[in-house]
């Protein structure tokens, strides 16, 4: 059977049809979860936002604009529950071992986990306006444009903001002596 | 070609981005220098890192627990209310209008100058809801609650030594608007933002004024109920 596509799903949504609510939340738990585990990297705070994520969607499909993708909105939201979970946060300082509660899985090997172990810190250690568009590009693969939508802001701006973070990543890893 | 170039130049390369000439350009630049070379293979190697840093499952127990509170939130809500809202707040509006304007041709005759209308018009601008003033830490300034004709805006007003970030929360709803004082000159910010979807209920617009994760400020407005 054909998957129907998004617009469709949400204007069925919007005609007061639940399941394809369920449908959207099938298809985009995947990603908005890990859109905000790399950016707070805590799990439990992750699946809170990704919760607070849907609802907040589900509720306020009326606001939502057709004339953008439904996935850059849905992400919108996701990025701005994360930012707004980081805001709450009482300042650690240093990362303690608990934040890194996403533990690679056995398929890495241990150099490979060191290595991934050091960029994801290092991914916390950048600003968080930064590491939204790192996350964006490089975990959820979107493209320049949908992450311009997804954040209101000129697609100049999102390179440039990528741009820095990759530098930003790569000093950091020089002086950690991770690369 | 300026060191800026030359980075855009391996940025794009990264992004697939490279059109033939400037992957010539490219590749020429790195025959030559050694550094930049190095400095191209390490972002390399810096973003096939953060490309292997993947996606995990979420547990199954997420999808579920999302449902289960889907179905204690009846269906569409916001959706039914505000277009009916919408529907009625533009019927209202009509029967006004077309009521107003046999009133007026009645007693004043039709084809009103420019001087009647304007009076019109001066009903559009945007009226003061509510208001604060901002201090503490290194921030000052303002924060002003507006409505006009396409509903609530804020406005800020802002000093600040250093670009601040505000998280703007009201019941369901919350965005972050980055970067306020960067571009302004001497770290004077004034920006007006539109919220659409927050209503007239009587709930407060919570403020909060950050630098990275610090936060400097908080500042609650309040939109009253049938105002």
């Amino acid at each position: 059977m054909k998957e129907e596509d998004d617009p469709a799903l949400v204007l069925r949504c919007r005609e007061g049809d639940r399941h394809a609510f369920e449908r959207l939340v099938i298809r985009y738990q995947k990603p908005v979860f890990n859109v905000a585990l790399r950016m707070l990297r805590n799990r439990q705070d992750a699946l809170d936002v990704a919760q607070t994520t849907f609802l907040k969607a589900f509720e306020h499909l009326a606001d939502y604009d057709p004339a953008f993708r439904f996935y850059s909105w849905l992400y919108r939201i996701a990025i701005n529950e994360s930012l707004n979970a980081l805001a709450l946060r009482k300042p650690r300082g240093e990362l303690d071992a608990n934040a890194a509660d996403e533990r690679p899985g056995p398929d890495r090997d241990a150099e490979g986990d060191q290595a991934l172990q050091a960029i994801e810190d290092a991914l916390m250690r950048i600003s968080p306006e930064l590491r939204t568009v790192a996350v964006m590009r490089h975990i959820a693969q979107l493209s320049y444009e949908d992450i311009a939508e997804a954040l209101g802001l000129p697609e100049k701006t999102v390179k440039s903001r990528l741009h820095s973070a990759r530098e930003r990543l790569r000093d950091d890893l020089r002086r950690c002596g991770a690369i | 070609m300026t060191d800026d170039e030359r980075m855009a130049l391996i940025h794009a390369e990264l992004d697939g981005d490279l059109s033939s000439q400037q992957r010539a350009d490219l590749a020429r630049l790195l025959l030559v220098d050694p550094q930049l070379r190095a400095l191209r293979d390490e972002l390399k190697g810096l973003c096939n890192r953060l490309d292997a840093i993947g996606q995990v499952e979420p547990p199954p127990q997420l999808r579920d627990s999302i449902l289960n509170r889907l179905r204690s939130v009846p269906v569409a809500p916001t959706y039914r209310k505000a277009s009916l809202g919408r529907w009625r707040l533009a019927a209202m509006v009509a029967g006004l209008l077309m009521a107003g304007t046999i009133v007026y041709e009645t007693v004043q005759g039709p084809a009103p100058g420019s001087k009647e209308t304007a009076g019109t018009m001066a009903a559009d601008a945007p009226t003061t809801v509510d208001s604060v003033a901002l201090g503490g830490g290194s921030i000052t300034g303002r924060a002003t609650l507006y409505r006009d004709k396409n509903g609530l805006a804020l406005g800020l007003e802002v000093s600040t030594a250093e670009p601040v970030d505000v998280i703007v929360a009201t019941a369901g709803y919350s965005f972050r608007i980055n970067g306020l004082g960067r571009p302004e000159p001497a770290g004077h910010a004034h920006r007006t933002v539109a919220l659409p979807g927050v209503k007239m209920q009587g709930q407060e617009i919570e403020l909060s004024f950050l630098v990275g994760e610090r936060t400097l400020s908080r500042a609650t407005l309040r939109a009253p109920a049938g105002h």
